[in-house]
Formats: structure tokens, sequence, C-alpha cells
């Protein structure tokens, strides 16, 4: 079982990649394709969790909705609403501690952002070096996973310091993939 | 065209005009700072942006609240009220980043937001003022020259700010050169500005005020007036329209005045003419009337206003800013020849402040575990307020503003008292229960009430109403005749939200 898996039932054009993010923090970012951010992925943070399980989201700069089920377990799915889309989420409980933490405080300026593995995967290709500047958005690594080819891509703008991983490498979740320097 | 709109502001208001501009079709934006994540005005934006820092400074900071507005790509700003709402260099700024501030223009912040200044341009345009002098004083002997001119008991008043600060009784000529010099202080701590002038001090009056809207072109309308005399510590609680006890004709005149006031000086947006209509006792009807001050935003009591005209005075507002009166608001003026809006039935505001009531009006924070608001016919409720939400100790402690609609007042009072008992916050203390017995008391109900009426009824829990309200408006009386040798107003404690005046 994945940290997380994204589904969008009954729509009938997927407005959204369903491209996932996992890094120190925790944090979950989707890219959509409505030009938010420029195509980069934007993080998911949680502003509000109510009791009952009502969800009020910022998908990067973007207010959206979302309810989360009352599962018990550390399993919880969040069905989430962006803009009249519906799109279910299964995401792990301490993972929603991180999301309410928000990005200000995950990539600060002049910080370390550590990307890990959202799921367990093959590294199928590194897209860059230790010393390159990148910048938010950017593919780093593509991990398969799932049969799907996933790019993992730089949630803030920053220099490489290191990369944890070769091509070819099987990777559990929560692998250390790239440490960036903000 | 706007057609994106940035709300700089927070609670009950930020909700009330993001409800107005999804309505209307607007993208909607906003920004809130770390405290704020919760509140349910941001469900209804589009877009949003932490303001970092200091939750009781960031929505004052002016390049950060314009680069946020800009960021989301905002082609307009409604600043609500308090905050930069009566900030002429905020107004400036939003301009100065190519977005309408959905207001009035800068230099019309400036000259009717300065008490001096506004005398002067009512003066200019036929409004009668307190009698007083519309310049700021010299010195103690300009002021013991103007004040035996006006006559003892004088009232010093700061120009540059309002909420009781600055501002002091003389009864006595022996104590005004002290007097002044301390309101001078207290002006210049409070606003930056030490200006102090004078007027007669009218010891019983009720504060009446006309709510007008400029299209910035020369043409203004007012939509009635508000009785707002129920006050603590010149904070307003209860605001009604029609005002209950006016001579006849009296508050047409007023308007009529208010809007050509207005006019004169090619006035742009919402505003409030404020006025003080003497007190003469029970039954005796007010029919003199003297302009104070104006605030140049839309007031928190704007709804009483809404709910007898029909007007959504935030659309209202937008439509300025987009270049003039909507039809249905050139209509109305039209149709009024001078009169002001067609206005129908009774409203009455009450406002839910977080303060105990039981101890002295204390500020009372922290989380509320039950909300139960009110509803049914001719109810409005204008909140934040929801179970699990907390109060902040960094803003305003206004939670809710229920508004009652009748046919007539008693109609509209019967709504508002069911309304205040269905109204249940816990363990957070409240207003709601203190406003009920205050409505339910002798003056209030025949209307013969002034701005000293919470002072009058003593109100202390479990909160019966003594019964024979004619000795106990006497005792009032004599009371305040007493009561009015050289104290300072009582004022709010001093902060940020305080110093824009009250609302």
């Amino acid at each position: 079982m994945a940290d997380y898996v994204i589904r969008s039932p009954g729509s009938a054009r997927e407005p959204l990649t369903p491209l996932t993010f996992g890094w120190s923090g925790g944090m979950l970012a989707l890219r959509g394709d409505r030009g938010e951010g420029g195509g980069a992925p934007q993080p998911l943070r949680i502003l509000r969790r109510d009791a009952g399980g009502a969800l009020v989201v910022l998908w990067g700069e973007q207010v959206v909705s979302g309810i989360l089920s009352r599962d018990s377990g550390r399993d919880r799915t969040l069905l989430l609403n962006v803009h009249g889309d519906f799109y279910e989420l299964t995401v792990r409980e301490a993972m929603l501690d991180a999301m309410e933490q928000g990005i200000a405080k995950a990539a600060p300026n002049g910080g370390r952002i550590e990307l890990t593995s959202p799921i367990p995967g093959l590294v199928k290709n590194v897209l860059v070096q230790p010393g390159d500047r990148v910048s938010a958005g950017q593919n780093l690594i593509v991990l398969e996973a799932m049969k799907m080819e996933n790019e993992i891509a730089a949630v803030h703008d920053g220099t490489v310091e290191s990369i944890g991983v070769k091509p070819g490498q099987a990777v559990a979740a929560g692998a250390l993939l790239v440490v960036l320097k903000t | 065209m706007i057609k994106s709109i940035f709300i700089a502001n927070r609670g009950e208001i930020a909700l009330r005009i993001a409800r107005t501009a999804r309505r209307l079709g607007l993208h909607v934006c906003s920004a809130f700072s770390s405290a704020d994540t919760e509140l349910p005005h941001l469900r209804l934006c589009h877009r949003a942006v932490e303001l970092s820092g200091d939750p009781a400074r960031v929505y004052l900071d002016i390049p950060g609240i314009v680069a946020a507005a800009r960021r989301l790509k905002s082609d307009a700003i409604h600043p609500g009220y308090g905050f930069l709402a009566e900030n002429e260099d905020f107004a400036t700024a939003v301009e100065a980043a190519g977005m309408s501030f959905i207001g009035p223009t800068p230099d019309q912040i400036v000259a009717l937001g300065d008490k001096v200044a506004a005398r002067k341009a009512a003066e200019a345009a036929g409004v009668p003022t307190v009698p007083g002098i519309s310049e700021a004083l010299a010195g103690a002997d300009a002021a013991r020259a103007a004040a035996n001119a006006i006559g003892f008991p004088v009232l010093l008043k700061a120009a540059g700010g309002g909420g009781g600060r600055g501002m002091r009784v003389v009864d006595d000529p022996a104590r005004l050169a002290e007097a002044l010099q301390r309101a001078q202080a207290e002006a210049q701590a409070a606003f930056g500005d030490p200006r102090v002038f004078v007027e007669k001090y009218i010891p019983r009056a009720r504060h009446v005020e006309i709510q007008i809207l400029g299209d910035g072109r020369g043409q203004a309308v007012w939509l009635g007036e508000r009785e707002c005399s129920v006050q603590r510590r010149h904070q307003k609680l209860i605001e009604e329209s029609p005002a209950p006890a006016l001579a006849p004709g009296v508050a047409k005149t007023m308007g009529a005045l208010a809007a050509k006031l207005a006019a004169s000086v090619n006035y742009r947006g919402a505003g409030t003419m404020e006025f003080i209509v003497p007190f003469h006792g029970a039954g005796g009807a007010g029919s003199d009337f003297y302009f104070i001050e104006m605030n140049t935003r839309l007031q928190v009591e704007h709804p009483v206003t809404e709910m007898c005209t029909g007007f959504d005075l935030v659309a209202e507002q937008i439509a300025v800013a987009d270049g003039g009166f909507s039809p249905r608001m050139h209509a109305a003026m039209e149709a009024s020849g001078g009169t002001g809006a067609a206005r129908s039935g009774h409203a009455i505001e009450a406002r839910i402040i977080a303060e105990d009531p039981d101890k002295n009006f204390i500020p009372s924070c922290g989380r509320m575990d039950t909300v139960q608001f009110p509803a049914g016919p001719g109810i409005r409720v204008d909140s934040w307020a929801e179970a699990g939400l907390s109060v902040s100790p960094h803003y305003d402690s206004l939670l809710a503003k229920v508004i009652a609609y009748g046919a007539d007042r008693a109609e509209a009072l019967a709504r508002l008292d069911l309304a205040l008992q269905e109204t249940v916050i816990h363990p957070i203390h409240t207003t709601a229960a203190f406003l009920r017995r205050v409505i339910a008391s002798e003056p209030f109900r025949t209307g013969a009430y002034d701005t000293g009426l919470l002072a009058q009824l003593k109100l202390t829990p479990p909160g019966a109403i003594p019964p024979g309200a004619a000795a106990l408006i006497a005792a009032a009386q004599q009371s305040s005749q007493t009561q009015r040798t050289g104290t300072p107003y009582e004022g709010r404690p001093l902060n940020e939200w305080v110093k824009n005046g009250e609302f």
C-alpha cells in the first residue's frame, strides 16, 4: 500500500495530472493542467480540519475544499473538490498532520529540502547532478511505480546538494532521493 | 471592469464581502494571518495567500497587502472597515499599483476623515455643525477665547481620530488649560497628530447617522438614517432604522443635507455622516441636529440600511468603483427626487461581542465549543463564528451581528428578542443576553433613549429590568449632571484597530 493513491472517479476528463511528491515534511503536492503555478507542482496545505471531517485546503494559492472519511486505522480517504471535480486520495494520518504545517515552514529560503520517495518503486532515470541549479517544478528523478512512470520534481528553487539513488535502484517509500539547498 | 476583487480584511466583514463578490461572479481573493487559517470567508475565496508575520500587524501592512493583491492578480481591493479602510496611504498605494480602491479617493479620505476639515466642508455645504470653532487650537489662550465664546461646558476633541481618545469634557474654565494639554498629548500618542479643537458639549444626545452613496462625479443619494445611541465606551451595541424618536421630517432634512455635502465634494462610494441630536427627555422629539463627522467607509451596521432599502451596499460600492451608480441605484435616486431612496419596515441590529457584560465588558478569548445562531422570517446573521473556531486576542471582539427586520418596530423588536434567545455561544462570554435586557428596558422600548442609556440602566446580573422607568431616567439625569466634571471619556485600550475610531 502506497502512502497515497489518487483516483478521479466519474470525471470524463482528468484535469489533474496525478503527480505525487513526498519530501521531508511529508507534504503532498499536485500538478494541475490549468496553468496553476505555471505547471509546477503545488503543495496541498490543510488550512482547516473540522471534527466532522470537512477540510479547507490551499492548493498552491487556490482554495479548494475536501471531506475526510471517518475510516479508522492509519489510512484515511480524502475526497478533494477541485473546482467541482472530485478526487479521492487515500492518505496516511501522519501525512495529514504534515499537510497542516504548510509549505512555508517546509521550504524556507536558506534551508534544506529532502525529497523522499512517496512510494516504493524503481528509479528509472536521474535527470540532474549535484551542483545543478534547479527551479521549482523541474523534473529530477523518474520513478517507476504501480506500472506508471512518476516524475519527481523540485518543490522549490535551489541547488542539488546530493543524490541518494542510482538508475535501476529499487527504493522503499520514504527513501531519500535528492537533497536541495534553497 | 472589475473582475477580480481582493478582500483586505478578516472576520464577518470579509465573509460578507466575499458573499456579494461571489454572487456577482467575481474572482475572489484574500490574504490571511497565521492566526486566521480557519476563518470561513476563505472557503468562498478562489485564491488566498498567507501574510507571514505578527498576526496583530499583518492586516495593517500596506506593502504586504498590496503585494498579495497583485500576486493574486486582483484588479480591485475592498478594505472592509477598520484596519486600512480609512488610510489614505493605503488608498494611494492601491491606486499606484494599478488597482481600484473600493472607497473614496485618497484626497476625500484626508478631507473628510479629518474632523476639522470635515466641519469646514459641512459649513460650506450649509450643514449645521455643533457650535464651536473649525480650527485647531493654537494654545491655552485661543482655547479660553473659544470656550468663552461658545459657553461652558465644552468638549475638546482630537482632529485626527476618534474612539474617545484625545477627548475631554471641560466644565470649569480654570481647568481648561490643563485639559487641553492632556487632550493634545493623548491625541499625539493615539494618532500621531496633536491637533485638538473645541465644541459645545451636549451632555444628553442621540447619535443618528445618515448612509450616503456618492458616484464620484457629483451625484449622491442618501439611504436612510440609523439610530446608534446604544453605546458603551463609544462602541455601538445596537443600531436601528428608522430612528424611533426624531420629529417628523427631521431625518429627511438631515439626509438631504448629507447627500448635498457628499455631492459637493464629488464623494465616491459609501459613507456615513454622523450627527448628534440633542435629547430633550422622554416624549421630546428631536428636531435640532448637528453634523459631527464622516466615516469614509462601509459601517459595521450597514445591514440595517440594507434590510430597509433592499440594496446590497457592497454591490453598490463595487458598481461605483467600476464607474458609477448601478441602474437600480440611479433609478432610486431619480425616483426619490432628493427624499432619499425608498425605505420600508424597521430593522434593528444587535452586536454579539466576545466580552463579558457582567464583568465590565472584559474581553473573552478562546475556543468556541458551541455556536448556535437564529434564523426565521426577518432574521439575518452576519458572523464568522463557528463551533471549533477560536476568538483570537489579536483582533476586534465582534463575533456576530444579529439583525431583525419587521413591518414595524414592534415586530422587529419581538423578532430580535427571540433571535437573541436563540443565539448560543459557549464557553465564550457574549453580549447576547445583556442586549436582550437592553431592548426589553422601558427607555429602549419607547424609543426615548440617548447615548447615556447603558449607564442609566446599570444592568447587572441576573438582569431583571427594574420597574418604574421614569424614576430611573430621573435618577440618571441627575447622575449625568454630577458626572460630567472634567473627567476624560473612558477609552478602549489603545491598539491599531481602535486608532481608526469606532465603527
